[in-house]
């Protein structure tokens, strides 16, 4: 387990380095002069132009470019926003906390859905229940989550006027007002969670009820609860927690829609807003932020399966 | 004469399939007496295993049915509840099966699974049962049973894994064991192990054993009777040591002469020609009729019943030998 | 007896949802094939006397905040839809299918820097790389398809990969090796007609994503600009005005979800078709 721990996280590095390329040429794929675009107006002056163009290190050549870029970002030093004027690493460290909220609510909503559901899916297999959670995945999997997102917040927005439809309150502010206003957003991509979640656990299920251990739980006169509940959805939800993983990653990864359909103030937004505003630094250190948590999420999940599954922990 | 630990009667096991009804076992009878050791050999897919199961309540419904009845102890196992079964399963009758690494929890410890069966049955606390579970393991001769408990299946040897299973399915002391091939995936030191392990149980605990398998010669070392089985139902029952000296049955005589010889080193084996009929098709009148060498046209019209020929021996046959 | 009908049920409702998502999807593209002449109104003609106005006779959906019919949007943004998935899946499916299939018949040193690749791929979070993409390189249909295809082509790399390393072994290609083909037409004339079926699903469920993954962008801003009649667009034109006219809204998300659900639907019955082991999933 320590040695499988130890080259997985060795593993890190080169998908890191991807990563870190992605980020840098991104900005480089865009057409136009970065110089011109944040001097504005003042890009008449030769002078001028020349010396940001040499502070901003855009004359050197590109490799060389990107070593020092990915030694500043090693630092902690993700530039500084030309439209703000405060250094990126603020403003992304301040956006983050919103996405986190929203990624672990989300999360918890789902899981606390599928697992119960998907086991009853696969416990009375073709029945009435099983059909209409069935039914539940399949419209969850293909109705888009703005869309549903729209049809929340007409419904209990607007007509019912039960739940505020947008914006973001610090909990710690105002711990209700917060969980007020992360009830819609969270139940939108909970449900994005739980229909794919829902299936699989199904499945898995009766993958497991068909298994030999199963067999031998029942021979041994154990009650049908105890072999459901302690034998096969076990090894269930070890299987579930790739899926899970998978959600846990994707959603750390941000959600730009829903956050920014719900006005709701995270580093996937700050994404959006950085495009808008073409601010580039900005969308280099977000994205950055966003893709870095994504693969660290990854690696962790990957780790827990290990561990939970002896078979692999102990080898 | 005394009731038997075990009655089967007219057992009749089917599967809905899509193709057709699938009978795996077809009007099945036989007793066990406590303490007997019967011994059940038959091809591959001849419907041993499913007959195992069926008198365990084990038979997956939907797509399986079952008829006839199987009686325990008086008590009639076809028809009863889960919850009954429950009771009776593990606790009167316990089974092991062939394959002992995927008939093991992977993500549970040895100690888990066998004391597991002390709390549900016994309903005792955690700390007892696994005391008594470590001691069943001892009785099973694995070698420190501390250390064991605290293992995961795949960190056993198949062979230690197979005494696992028997521990399990002798921890609450049933009176009936049923061994599904138990050997069969082991190799043949560790088979002659197991196999030794099993008599001195039997012996030391009064066990009665149902055991199935296709190797004839284990059967005939661990039997008291010997019931052979073709396609479904039982084509010859008798006592060891008459079965192995003649047998009546032209599919039992195939399978002894298959059986080989270190005295004839040829090197051919006897073979029955063809393979198992098909169970959702089967032919009319004897269902061996197509390979044997005896048939006449009788054979292709009817079906012989299983008679009596002797005292404790019955055949299905026509022209028996 | 019960079980047996029930059983039944579950077949015949397992490839009727199957049929109906394949009726979603002719519908679909036939209306993106012919949607110039299914619709009698102008998609971009701005008539503010009729802004918002519910359905009706006229204008059979309604029309939106400039007055535009969108009936005849919806049947346009369709073509827009299924244009840009099929450009997004030939995109991954040129590259992937490819690469999987070399990556699998030669194997070693090639096989594992491709897969490498392919997993930092998936390393990085799908929509954040649309989006960076379509930013970086502005919204027309070749960065659309690129930015949501790159996405899929692992997919398509494993999945070949996986079906020529089993394929490899087997007798037929023995033969066709001893008989003197060149290793290409063995791989392109002989292993790979056997994934079709494989690929087939992963088409079917991709263009799901990518019709989903479209619709978000241009939600989002980073589709084509208006006045493109794309559904996710519309959507979010529509966003502003939800207590005045939901229809608005509701109509474009009726049409991004069901073309979907059309999609999954098809995938999901071939899959039960294709893999007996997930015939209850």
């Amino acid at each position: 387990m320590a040695i499988y721990a130890a080259k997985r996280v060795l593993q890190l590095v080169p998908v890191l380095f991807i990563v870190s390329l992605i980020v840098f040429f991104i900005v480089h794929l865009i057409p136009g002069d970065p110089v011109a675009v944040i001097l504005g107006e003042d890009a008449q002056d030769a002078r001028v132009y020349e010396a940001l163009r040499k502070e901003l290190g855009l004359d050197r050549p590109i490799h060389v470019q990107y070593l020092n870029w990915l030694g500043r970002v090693l630092q902690g030093d993700l530039g500084q926003s030309p439209r703000s004027r405060r250094p990126v690493l603020d403003i992304v460290v301040e956006r983050y906390p919103p996405t986190i909220y929203l990624a672990s609510g989300s999360l918890f909503l789902g899981i606390l859905i599928a697992i119960p559901a998907g086991t009853l899916a696969a416990v009375k297999q073709n029945t009435a229940y099983d059909y209409g959670a069935m039914l539940f995945a399949l419209f969850g999997v293909s109705v888009p989550n703005f869309f549903f997102a729209i049809l929340l917040i007409l419904g209990l927005g607007v007509y019912l006027g039960w739940l505020p439809t947008i914006g973001y309150v610090p909990p710690g502010t105002d711990f209700l007002r917060f969980l007020q206003h992360l009830a819609l957003p969270a139940v939108v991509l909970g449900t994005d969670v739980a229909s794919s979640t829902t299936r699989f656990v199904r499945a898995e299920m009766l993958d497991q009820l068909r298994l030999d251990y199963v067999r031998t739980a029942r021979a041994k006169g154990l009650p049908p609860r105890v072999v459901l509940y302690k034998h096969a959805l076990r090894n269930s939800l070890i299987a579930a927690t790739t899926v899970i993983g998978l959600f846990a990653g994707r959603l750390l990864g941000g959600s730009t829609v829903i956050e920014t359909v719900f006005a709701w103030p995270g580093l996937a937004r700050l994404v959006l807003e950085a495009v808008y505003a073409r601010d580039y630094p900005v969308l280099q250190g977000a994205v950055l932020f966003l893709a870095v948590s994504y693969v660290f999420v990854n690696l962790l999940v990957d780790l827990l399966y290990q561990w939970l599954n002896p078979r692999i922990r102990l080898a | 004469m005394e009731t038997p630990l075990l009655e089967v009667k007219n057992l009749r096991v089917e599967f809905a399939l899509s193709r057709g009804v699938l009978t795996a076992v077809d009007s099945v009878s036989f007793r066990i007496h406590e303490k007997e050791a019967l011994g059940i050999v038959g091809e591959t897919g001849c419907g041993k295993s499913v007959m195992a199961l069926s008198i365990l309540g084990l038979v997956p419904s939907p797509p399986g049915k079952v008829s006839g009845s199987v009686s325990f102890n008086g008590q009639d196992i076809v028809g009863m509840t889960e919850t009954q079964l429950c009771a009776i399963r593990g606790r009167h009758i316990g089974m092991i099966f062939q394959e002992p690494l995927t008939s093991l929890n992977p993500s549970l410890t040895i100690g888990e699974q066998v004391s597991e069966c002390y709390r549900a049955h016994l309903r005792e606390s955690k700390r007892l049962a696994w005391q008594r579970a470590e001691h069943i393991l001892n009785e099973v001769r694995v070698p420190s049973p501390k250390t064991l408990m605290r293992m995961y299946p795949h960190e056993l040897s198949g062979g230690m894994r197979q005494r696992v299973m028997i521990a399990i399915a002798l921890a609450c002391q049933p009176k009936l064991l049923i061994a599904d091939e138990p050997t069969t995936a082991l190799d043949v030191t560790i088979q002659a192990q197991i196999i030794e392990l099993l008599e001195e149980l039997r012996e030391k605990l009064g066990l009665a054993m149902i055991f199935i398998s296709h190797n004839l010669t284990v059967v005939a070392r661990l039997c008291d009777r010997i019931a052979v089985m073709y396609a479904g139902s039982l084509v010859e029952l008798a006592n060891t040591p008459s079965l192995v000296s003649h047998q009546l049955h032209p599919y039992t005589g195939g399978l002894f002469a298959a059986l080989p010889r270190p005295a004839l080193r040829e090197g051919f084996l006897n073979t029955i020609p063809g393979t198992v009929c098909d169970l959702v098709h089967s032919p009319r009148g004897c269902k061996f009729h197509p390979r044997c060498f005896k048939r006449q046209e009788v054979c292709e019209k009817s079906r012989p019943e299983l008679e009596h020929k002797a005292s404790d021996r019955a055949v299905a046959c026509f022209f028996p030998e | 007896m019960i079980q047996v009908i029930r059983e039944g049920v579950r077949i015949v409702l397992r490839n009727r949802l199957a049929a109906v998502g394949f009726a979603i999807v002719i519908c679909v593209c036939l209306v993106a094939v012919l949607a110039p002449w299914l619709t009698i109104h102008d998609p971009f003609e701005i008539n503010l006397a009729k802004r918002l106005s519910p359905p009706s006779a006229d204008h059979l959906l309604g029309t939106d905040i400039y007055g535009r019919d969108i009936f005849t949007r919806i049947v346009l943004g369709a073509s827009i839809a299924m244009r840009v998935a099929v450009g997004a899946v030939f995109v991954a499916f040129i590259v992937g299918v490819p690469l999987g299939a070399i990556a699998g018949y030669k194997g070693g040193a090639l096989d594992t820097s491709v897969m490498r690749i392919m997993d930092s791929l998936l390393a990085f979070p799908g929509r954040l790389l649309a989006i960076a993409l379509v930013a970086a390189m502005g919204p027309n249909f070749l960065t659309l398809c690129i930015a949501i295809g790159i996405n899929a082509i692992p997919g398509y790399t494993r999945v070949v990969r996986a079906a020529v390393l089993t394929q490899k072994g087997r007798e037929y290609v023995e033969a066709a090796r001893m008989s003197g083909n060149s290793h290409g037409y063995i791989l392109f004339a002989e292993i790979l007609p056997n994934c079709v079926a494989p690929l087939l699903v992963l088409v079917t469920l991709d263009f799901a994503h990518a019709i989903l993954l479209e619709s978000s962008l241009s939600f989002l801003g980073l589709g084509f600009p208006p006045p493109a009649p794309s559904w996710g667009l519309m959507l979010s034109e529509a966003r502003g005005f939800l207590e005045l006219a939901p229809h608005a809204a509701i109509m474009p998300g009726l049409a991004i979800s069901i073309t979907i659900l059309g999609f999954n639907l098809v995938g999901d019955g071939l899959r039960d078709v294709f893999d007996p082991r997930q015939y209850d999933r």
